[in-house]
């Protein structure tokens, strides 16, 4: 038989280890603490460190490019034309090597003669009416934008944010006061939003992308076109026109273009004289009032 | 006044152990509890739709209504499928 005294301590030790699991307000010893919050936030920080950056902030940042982009030239409120676009882009979308995004892709026209397209981040691709009127049929159109796709495909775009800025994303995100969105973590997230935008923006617009960038980029537009059923020659083509009237405007800003770009894209496809249905889309491609 | 036979000598060791021990478990649960709880949220952060809210309050000047609308247009399945086919091109 248990002594009572042995009892009443079993009874206690029973008593205390259930309370014990249940008492969060019991104050932690300081240092204790500190080591525990470090050892939590650096786990946080692993965790948000170790994954790029989301669908769903790509499509973000791609709508704020967009919007930038949209202040300078109007969106074109032809709608035959923009239905004709967004009919030929989701053609080459959905044969591309990622035919669908976080909001799917979509395709405007701007409204300004400077000859350019540009693929923001998530899946809006726009489109100048300079460039569309500088495309000689439908399949030179599908060549542009299949080339645009790529460019959202590869992610260029946000691969131009600079990575100390994504760091701090990163880590802004993993603070505790983030969960508030109030005071000066959401302020400083909006910043790094901001910074983050601006990055991109000066790819697109003012820096270029790489030329290693425009390559693969063009590389994947020839397989798109192939695989959609397109003349994978109508890049070699445009490219060529576009390089041929000295400068094509802001194209050659955002899209560096050489003669070796041009050679190396003619080097992958042989020019073929169109088929019957390349006629078709040609002529329905000259019905659009662009 | 008398102590009770377990708050003394070993018995009383035994019961700080386990109020340590106790304590120290449970705030080893809190903090699992709180990870568990936050790691799914830390997900959903970064640029969120409320980032891009207070960044067009910020910047009314930008053109989010044409945003909107190109991303409103949408290609009817039907019609894309009966354009694919005029074209030639693979369906």
């Amino acid at each position: 038989m248990m002594p009572k005294s042995l009892r009443i301590l079993v009874m206690v030790a029973v008593v205390l280890l259930l309370v014990g699991f249940k008492i969060p307000s019991l104050p932690v010893p300081s240092e204790v603490g500190k080591a525990l919050n470090v050892g939590a936030k650096t786990g946080q920080k692993a965790f948000k460190a170790a994954r790029g950056i989301s669908d769903s902030e790509e499509y973000y940042i791609g709508r704020a490019v967009a919007a930038r982009l949209l202040s300078r030239s109007p969106l074109s409120q032809n709608r035959d034309a923009t239905q004709y676009v967004n009919e030929v882009g989701q053609a080459v979308a959905r044969k591309s090597t990622q035919p669908t995004t976080y909001r799917g892709y979509h395709f405007g026209i701007l409204e300004t003669s400077d000859p350019n397209a540009y693929a923001c981040p998530g899946g809006i691709i726009l489109i100048t009416r300079g460039l569309i009127q500088q495309c000689q049929n439908e399949d030179e159109l599908a060549a542009v934008l299949a080339h645009e796709v790529a460019h959202i495909a590869h992610k260029d775009g946000v691969k131009s944010i600079n990575k100390a800025r994504w760091t701090e994303v990163l880590t802004t995100a993993g603070a505790e006061a983030t969960r508030q969105y109030a005071g000066g973590v959401a302020g400083q997230m909006v910043t790094l939003f901001e910074g983050s935008i601006d990055d991109v923006f000066k790819t697109l617009v003012v820096n270029g992308y790489s030329r290693k960038a425009e390559e693969s980029a063009d590389r994947a537009a020839i397989s798109t076109l192939s695989r959609a059923g397109y003349n994978p020659a109508a890049l070699g083509a445009i490219l060529s026109r576009l390089q041929s009237k000295g400068g094509g405007g802001g194209f050659f800003r955002s899209h560096p273009l050489t003669s070796q770009r041009v050679e190396a894209v003619k080097m992958l496809v042989t020019a073929t004289p169109g088929g019957p249905s390349e006629k078709v889309r040609t002529e329905r491609f000259k019905k659009v009032n662009f | 006044m008398k102590r009770p036979a377990f708050l003394s000598g070993p018995g009383l060791w035994l019961l700080l152990l386990l109020l340590v021990v106790g304590w120290w478990a449970g705030s080893g649960l809190v903090l699992a509890e709180t990870l568990k709880v936050e790691r799914p949220n830390m997900q959903r952060k970064g640029f969120t739709p409320e980032v891009e809210a207070s960044y067009r309050q910020k910047n009314p000047s930008l053109n989010y209504a044409q945003v909107d609308e190109v991303e409103r247009f949408r290609v009817n399945p039907t019609q894309l499928a009966a354009f694919i086919k005029e074209g030639g091109l693979t369906p």
